[in-house]
């Protein structure tokens, strides 16, 4: 009899046990949290907000919210002349303006029929490709600093500003040159700017030797990055993915090599990096060697210098004839084009501006689907966008 | 440089040796998909019928190899109100004839007379070769989407609808991506006033010096 009861005591108790188990865990399954990363995040270069839903650890769904920065440009343009849209568009992609300008000026010479003479070409690339180095330097710090290497940024700050000191001695501004002129440019270069550039590209270099020592090399950088955020080629060409994010996907595509541009890349000798993984990795690894790269672009292109005007026969006030162009180049985030339409104006009917960090943040929903929370932040900063370039 | 020089050789039809290859057998088998194009060397434009917008995003993504999104995005050819700096801002302007006061079609590149023109572009990477797709679209403002065949364009239609008003059938989530959701208009019509000039009107050329244009035959060398 009592034999009995203990036993059903402890059955009692047993299953008294596994229902506050259950409960627990019932509670432990939770609804799901819905986490706000920014629109004031480090993690978002600017102020992009990412609305994550969260089970547990896991992303559920990520929306990202952009439009803080949104400017108006393509509404503004239409009421600006086009040497003030020069202006307009340097704060487009902020950490490499001068990039920003040229295929703008390349679409309005194609309208004009006006081609810039060879020394502005040349002077156009080398700028072209310090603006390139300017953005990705920041960029290969940056990376670092949101795994939590602190030391890397505080390097890139210090040796980018090397290059801003170059970018800012030819075209006097650090961050918004304003260089480029329908056919042609500004001005000449400077006394003994060349000879400057060459031991400036030799400094950028052994910064990227730092980087591979310092990230690269590391275990924690490789184990936090590799594998995270994979992009197959097709996903990522479908969103419309462009510059390093589509390379470091194994897909062979810059437009600085196939797109028949009067800009002096064709006299280089010099490589396009790719990789084959699509994580995180591969793209900061591909960044790393187009840093290096642009460093020998620089370098051949001051050897070989062409001598002569910098500004073809245009009229002092551009009015554009009438017709629609498209001219895009490869720039440091990746495709960057403009549409320009002319009704026969002093400002364009229409500009449509294609920057390439709108389509690379596009695939975050699909990407951030199921990764962890400390990824998100990874993936963000291995895709590499500027709000600026993003909201326009 | 005269004014002949300037112009544009833009027209429909560019003679053969201009034409890549690529373009004419593209167009020959896309066949009577396309309505009007225009091509140069590096360059193909082609327009389609509003009802088979979509069926060209397929041809071209599943037969063609044109797998790389680049933009999506429309124009709106009423003319500019502010054109060449003057203000020609009618602020009560009802429905506008879009057929009498619309730019004339030369500045399109493959043609077309509707009051908005949709616009996208895709890119086949293996040769980087790049196809413009345009669109009359129609006066219902209502198109197909393409974001069963590019998932890229899902971003691209959501601007273009929230900046033109044109609706995409078939777009899963079609809500504001730039501005507030309860913004009311849609900005980058011509009609649509830009604010800043109309709270404060824009003071134009009155404190300027006498521009050089005034003399058409004067010209500038720099260096």
């Amino acid at each position: 009899m009592t034999q009995i009861q203990a036993h059903d005591r402890r059955a009692a108790a047993y299953i008294a046990a596994q229902a506050v188990d259950a409960r627990v865990n019932v509670e432990l399954v939770s609804e799901g949290m819905t986490l706000n990363l920014g629109p004031q995040h480090p993690a978002t270069h600017g102020t992009l907000r990412l609305v994550v839903h969260l089970d547990g650890e896991r992303v559920v769904w990520a929306d990202p919210v952009c439009g803080y920065m949104h400017r108006g440009y393509e509404k503004l343009t239409e009421v600006r002349t086009y040497p003030q849209i020069n202006t307009l568009v340097n704060r487009i992609d902020w950490l490499s303006s001068f990039c920003n300008e040229v295929p703008f000026v390349l679409a309005v010479e194609k309208l004009m029929n006006v081609e810039a003479p060879e020394r502005a070409q040349w002077i156009r690339t080398v700028l072209f490709e310090l603006g390139r180095i300017a953005n990705l330097m920041l960029f290969l710090g940056d990376m670092g600093v949101q795994l939590g290497a602190i030391t890397p940024v505080f390097y890139a700050f210090r040796d980018r500003e090397h290059v801003l000191n170059l970018i800012e001695s030819a075209t006097g501004g650090r961050f918004h040159p304003n260089y480029n002129r329908v056919g042609g440019v500004k001005e000449d270069l400077p006394l003994h700017w060349v000879k400057d550039t060459v031991v400036t590209m030799a400094k950028v270099r052994s910064f990227c030797d730092q980087m591979e020592d310092l990230l690269v090399g590391s275990e924690i950088f490789r184990a936090r990055t590799r594998g995270v955020g994979v992009i197959p080629a097709d996903v990522g060409l479908d969103y419309g993915l462009s510059g390093a994010n589509i390379r470091a996907s194994g897909v062979d595509w810059d437009l600085r090599r196939d797109e028949p541009s009067p800009l002096a890349w064709k006299h280089c000798d010099w490589k396009v990096v790719t990789a084959t993984e699509g994580d995180a990795f591969a793209r900061y690894w591909v960044r790393l060697q187009e840093v290096r790269e642009a460093t020998l672009i620089v370098e051949q292109l001051l050897q070989g210098l062409p001598s002569g005007s910098i500004q073809a026969k245009v009229r002092k006030i551009i009015k554009v004839p009438k017709g629609s162009a498209w001219a895009h180049t490869e720039n440091p985030l990746g495709e960057m084009g403009y549409y320009v339409v002319s009704n026969d104006g002093l400002e364009p009917h229409r500009v449509k501006i294609r920057s390439a960090s709108f389509n690379n943040i596009s695939i975050l929903p699909w990407l951030l689907k199921g990764v962890y929370v400390p990824d998100v932040i990874t993936i963000l900063a291995s895709l590499y966008f500027i709000l600026g370039d993003v909201d326009r | 440089m005269s004014d002949d020089a300037l112009e544009v050789d833009q027209g429909a039809e560019v003679e053969g040796a201009d034409v890549d290859t690529r373009s004419k057998d593209l167009l020959g088998s896309l066949g009577d998909l396309v309505v009007e194009h225009s091509a140069s060397s590096a360059e193909l434009t082609v327009r389609v019928d509003a009802v088979r917008w979509s069926e060209i995003a397929h041809s071209l993504k599943e037969l063609h190899g044109f797998a790389y999104f680049s933009f999506l995005s429309a124009v709106d050819w009423l003319p500019n109100p502010e054109l060449n700096g003057e203000k020609t801002y009618d602020r009560d302007r009802k429905a506008v004839d879009a057929q009498e006061t619309i730019v004339d079609s030369t500045v399109r590149l493959a043609g077309g007379q509707a009051r908005f023109g949709l616009m996208a572009r895709v890119a086949r990477v293996a040769d980087n070769f790049a196809v413009t797709v345009t669109a009359d679209v129609p006066d219902d403002l209502r198109m197909p989407s393409w974001t069963g065949v590019y998932r890229g364009a899902n971003w691209h239609e959501r601007e273009t609808w929230e900046m033109f008003g044109i609706v995409f059938d078939g777009h899963p989530d079609l809500r504001h991506i730039y501005l507030p959701s309860e913004f009311e208009g849609f900005p980058l019509r011509k009609d649509y006033p830009l604010l800043a000039r109309v709270v404060r009107p824009w003071p134009g050329l009155v404190d300027m010096e006498e521009m050089p244009a005034a003399e058409p035959d004067e010209e500038v060398t720099a260096e």
